[in-house]
């Protein structure tokens, strides 16, 4: 996997599955909520890929992975991820959503608190 | 949603001429771009700004009805008003009817003057320290205890508050030191305290199992919301948007002139450029089930915001309190010159909110026995009394916190003429005897620099005092400091 953008990557068949683990800091719970991926070939969108969230309460954090599309490259995976924050959360608050391909070092991008929740980071994966 | 509903979006979003946008939903976002220097920080607030114009999208009020813009209106009043730095206040002090079950999870000072069941008024400084959080609060993490994270000091005793009060008329002094008070001779009171329960700092796997319905409420409608929101992603990525703004903002930031640029200056920068952006993308009324998605999911959460604000607090306290010396003998027990018996004072406070509303209820209940029997007196138990108070949250001032306005009533059973705390003599009128005092009591709380500062102000009607027979109206104002704070900013 290589990191080619501002949450934007790059990832070959060898990659899937990836996983993705949401950190919350300075919170009192991992209230990290992820949308399906969406498939999207040739500008159009050709399916989605369902993710199962499991969550870890204790380490305020939750995860999920990504599996390989049906579809065959090239297409773009899409994915938003809403981060929710606590009314009395410090500015300092913020999530941590780390990427971890199946080959290969992870990615890890940061969510910071927004002007009005939740606050979205869009994931992605140029597969080719 | 299948590829049609996608196509369908597609038709719906139209590019169209430059339409004005309304930016305030990206305001935090534009700002922390504008303020930020290092390159990672650059890079943090462009992607959080870029992942968040969906927002502004969704909150574009042009081409949509009526009943639109009052769903928009309604998601807008969610923006975030205040900066709260540091855990709620939670100081109380003498001048309060009702004590709060919490106390500042590092330190905290609080000055009142004024009194509610003694006869004689008096300005008392009260200190207030959590030691478990001030040995915790000296490592590297001290902010999150202030935010009284339960993983960040793990252990019992961060239940356990100390506090310590001095009463500044009291002491004797020398004439040479005519303008200073010796706190020797100033002690009142010392309180230990105890969280029994505390789901109000719930964490983790504990604030899913206490707030487990309004979490699976407000999980459900976010679900919704961002298995939609991601269809409008796609979308702008689609018309280039999100690249645009990423590509002409690193342009922007480049420039030898930006670093030059005031903070409003960049922030005017910034949002010509997103405007520009969104200019290019007219929301559809299409998007209303979106909207609506995102008001729902605001309100569940709001909904999840208020159960924790209401949830349960139960606190038992242990205080000791040490009389003024009295003036006069009274009656065979205290001589001239000597103090009345010590008190000891057992004490519960439960605090529960009202449903979702911002009111918090209190009730406490407490008996007072003396440390000793002497000759006249009918045995160690002094007193024993109830009350409640019912604490209206007002709306927020931004920069500042919510004030609150609270009602309070107190009922106290002397079993004995009272000979502790106000025993001086008042007036030449007779120590009070046995019976029954109630008290009502008034009272509204200023905050101030994000709720460090609090300043009660209240009034109270009683039908007697300790000392006297007769009802009292009387004010009573005080200065409360959460010191939590100064640990928040010190680690910002």
């Amino acid at each position: 996997m290589q990191t080619v953008g501002l949450r934007t990557y790059k990832v070959e068949s060898g990659d899937f599955p990836i996983e993705v683990v949401v950190q919350a800091n300075e919170l009192a719970a991992c209230r990290g909520v992820a949308s399906d991926v969406q498939v999207v070939k040739t500008g159009t969108l050709v399916g989605s890929i369902a993710v199962t969230v499991t969550n870890d309460a204790p380490n305020l954090a939750c995860s999920y992975q990504i599996r390989c599309p049906n579809e065959q490259p090239p297409c773009d995976l899409v994915q938003t991820v809403h981060c929710w924050f606590d009314d009395d959360a410090p500015d300092s608050a913020d999530y941590q959503i780390t990427i971890q391909p199946g080959n290969g070092d992870a990615a890890k991008t940061t969510v910071s608190r927004p002007t009005i929740n939740p606050g979205a980071a869009v994931l992605v994966f140029q597969y080719r | 949603m299948k590829p049609i509903c996608y196509l369908l979006l597609t038709t719906l979003l139209t590019v169209v001429a430059a339409t004005a946008q309304n930016l305030s939903p990206l305001k935090n976002e534009i700002e922390a771009l504008a303020k930020a220097i290092s390159p990672s920080d650059q890079e943090r607030a462009l992607a959080n700004l870029r992942d968040n114009l969906t927002k502004a999208t969704l909150l574009d009020t042009s081409a949509v009805p009526e009943e639109g813009k009052k769903v928009i209106q309604e998601i807008l009043a969610f923006r975030r008003a205040d900066v709260q730095n540091g855990a709620t206040s939670g100081a109380s002090g003498s001048t309060s009817a009702i004590l709060s079950p919490l106390l500042p999870a590092i330190f905290g000072v609080g000055i009142e003057t004024g009194s509610l069941t003694r006869t004689v008024s008096g300005t008392t400084i009260t200190l207030k320290a959590n030691p478990a959080g001030l040995l915790c609060a000296a490592g590297e993490n001290a902010a999150a205890i202030a935010r009284r994270d339960d993983d960040s000091c793990k252990t019992f005793w961060k239940r356990v508050g100390l506090t310590a009060s001095f009463d500044m008329g009291r002491g004797e002094k020398k004439a040479e030191l005519e303008n200073l008070q010796t706190l020797k001779n100033q002690f009142t009171e010392f309180t230990a305290r105890v969280e029994l329960l505390n789901h109000r700092k719930a964490t983790g796997g504990q604030y899913r199992r206490v707030f487990r319905r309004a979490i699976l409420d407000w999980e459900a409608k976010a679900q919704r919301f961002v298995d939609k929101n991601v269809f409008t992603v796609v979308e702008l990525i689609q018309a280039g948007v999100p690249t645009e703004v990423e590509t002409s903002l690193k342009a922007l930031m480049a420039t030898p002139s930006w670093a030059t640029l005031s903070t409003e200056d960049r922030v005017k920068e910034i949002e010509s450029l997103v405007k520009t952006a969104l200019a290019r993308v007219k929301p559809s009324s299409s998007l209303a089930e979106e909207r609506r998605f995102w008001l729902e999911s605001l309100r569940a959460n709001r909904r999840l915001q208020s159960a924790i604000a209401n949830a349960a607090v139960l606190t038992t306290e242990y205080s000791y309190q040490q009389p003024d010396l009295a003036m006069e003998a009274i009656g065979t027990i205290v001589p001239q010159g000597v103090r009345p018996p010590n008190l000891h004072t057992a004490r519960f406070i439960y605090a529960q909110g009202w449903g979702d509303k911002r009111l918090d209820l209190t009730a406490h209940a407490a008996a007072c026995w003396f440390s000793e029997t002497r000759p006249g007196m009918r045995g160690l138990f002094r007193d024993c009394r109830s009350g409640v108070e019912a604490k209206f949250k007002l709306r927020d001032i931004a920069n500042y916190g919510a004030p609150t306005l609270s009602f309070a009533g107190l009922y106290v059973f002397l079993n004995q003429e009272p000979l502790g705390l106000g025993i001086t003599a008042f007036n030449q009128v007779e120590i009070g005897e046995r019976g029954h005092i109630g008290l009502f009591q008034a009272k509204v709380e200023f905050p101030t620099a994000n709720n460090a500062i609090r300043i009660p102000v209240s009034f109270t009607y009683s039908n007697r005092t300790e000392l006297i027979k007769e009802s009292e109206v009387r004010g009573q104002i005080g200065i409360s400091f959460n010191l939590d704070s100064v640990f928040v900013e010190k680690q910002q």
